[in-house]
């Protein structure tokens, strides 16, 4: 008899600690597909804000999106090994640039949703701490686009949230990026990487701001 | 001519359908490190064929798509893209077979009957009013099913990205789509026209947006291509980026 009551404290020792592992990981998915929710709500308000200009909204998408992107881990991820080659100035002039180049590449896409919704479809943690959130844009009349946010924990502060990439039907932004400045390291090296990035940092800042 | 492609025909779908087990159980012990892998053999050939296609894209084909975009109302060219869309499903239906999927197979039929008859001929999307989603299979695909790694990135004159894998799948679709036995060539050439600039206006503005953001524009698009070819691939569809095994690298 007691060693029937004991299996049954045991079995229930484990239902409950399962229950509450399920539970944590939902919370954290919650906390996760929360953080996008507000992020991409707070794109699509400044997007649709007429009262704004057009430079007033870039900046404002600039400094949101620069904030919400763990730019420095894209930055290193996109250029792999090489970036060991840079010397420590060198390093951070290439963060700043890569920085820019990020965002004012990826500004004009945004200020094109002004008429789209979004839709939060699936969160899931793929492996510990990396969660993929699934999302569609919803157009009028023609099929949804898919995008899926890679989110982790901000270094140093687990509570927060940074995306580091965005993977567009199945497209990931940075694996293009790496695929594409790996090809250009090697044709003209690192430094001459570092220039032409600066240079293509002008021509999209310039075309931004309308100039 | 035509009794000799249903015989052609038939014998796929029948060895593709007794030899199924057998190359699934390969295609799930292939090694999947190359879903995000990039291989480009023929680099310096693939790049001058790739300014070759990006001069003819911008003096022919991309003014054709704007004019095409500005003249045609959205309604029009919906219309266009489902009635094309529909006449790729008797092929997808070929390579639903082949690659011994059922379920597919009975959804590609059916939605290809319901638009091609309440449809009018496919111009109407009722199937996907009912679930049955566009899907369309190629022989590329049929062979990246049975484990068939793309071989090397390769571009194509005209056509433009493709693999060693995908363009030989072409031959195949060109060979052995059902829809050949019914239309002429001069059939066939107007709904390869229509379907590249259908296509072609569809992607317009992405297009622009990345020629100028990229710094190597042949290699974005060669990423962008190989990534979403990879999605297709049984093997890879379901694999995430792992984020974490690049961190050792970049310390």
């Amino acid at each position: 008899m007691n060693k029937i009551l004991s299996k049954i404290k045991t079995l229930l020792l484990v239902a409950t600690l399962l229950v509450n592992t399920n539970t944590a990981f939902a919370d954290q998915n919650q906390v996760v597909k929360d953080y996008i929710n507000t992020l991409a709500n707070q794109v699509i308000a400044i997007v649709k804000n007429k009262s704004e200009g057009q430079q007033d909204k870039t900046d404002e998408l600039f400094s949101l999106l620069k904030t919400n992107f763990n730019l420095n881990w894209m930055a290193k991820f996109v250029i792999a090994q090489n970036y060991r080659q840079l010397n420590s100035s060198q390093q951070i002039d290439y963060q700043n640039t890569y920085a820019k180049y990020f965002l004012y590449s990826y500004l004009p896409n945004l200020m094109k949703y002004t008429d789209e919704s979004f839709k939060i479809i699936k969160v899931s943690e793929q492996t510990p701490g990396n969660f993929t959130v699934e999302t569609q844009i919803l157009r009028n009349g023609q099929p949804p686009i898919s995008i899926n946010y890679q989110v982790k924990p901000k270094s140093g502060n687990p509570g927060e949230y940074q995306v580091i990439d965005m993977v567009v039907e199945g497209v990931s932004a940075i694996m293009s990026q790496r695929s594409e400045f790996s090809s250009i390291v090697q044709q003209s090296g690192a430094d001459g990487f570092i220039t032409k990035l600066k240079t293509k940092v002008v021509q999209l800042e310039t075309k931004s701001s309308g100039a | 001519m035509h009794l000799y492609k249903i015989i052609q025909l038939l014998m796929i779908i029948t060895i593709s359908l007794c030899t199924n087990s057998a190359y699934a159980q390969a295609r799930n012990s292939q090694n999947n490190g190359q879903c995000y892998e990039v291989v480009d053999s023929y680099e310096k050939f693939n790049r001058a064929m790739f300014e070759v296609d990006l001069t003819l894209d911008h003096t022919i084909l991309k003014p054709i798509s704007i004019m095409y975009k500005e003249t045609v109302p959205s309604w029009g060219r919906d219309r266009v893209r489902n009635f094309i869309g529909n006449l790729k499903s008797p092929l997808t239906l070929l390579n639903n077979a082949a690659q011994g999927d059922s379920n597919s197979a009975f959804r590609t039929f059916w939605r290809f009957a319901i638009n091609s008859t309440f449809g009018l001929g496919g111009l109407l999307d009722f199937a996907s009013g009912f679930g049955l989603t566009e899907n369309s299979q190629t022989f590329g695909d049929t062979f990246a099913y049975y484990g068939a790694s793309y071989g090397s990135y390769l571009v194509l004159p005209i056509i433009g990205p493709s693999t060693i894998r995908d363009a030989t799948g072409k031959v195949y679709d060109i060979t052995l789509d059902p829809l050949n036995l019914v239309l002429n060539y001069k059939e066939q050439a107007g709904i390869f026209v229509g379907s590249t600039v259908s296509n072609r206006t569809d992607y317009l503005d992405l297009s622009d947006s990345l020629e100028k953001s990229s710094l190597d524009y042949y290699a974005q698009v060669r990423s962008m291509y190989l990534q979403n070819r990879a999605k297709k691939n049984l093997a890879c569809e379901n694999r995430q980026i792992d984020y974490d095994m690049y961190n050792e690298e970049i310390k």
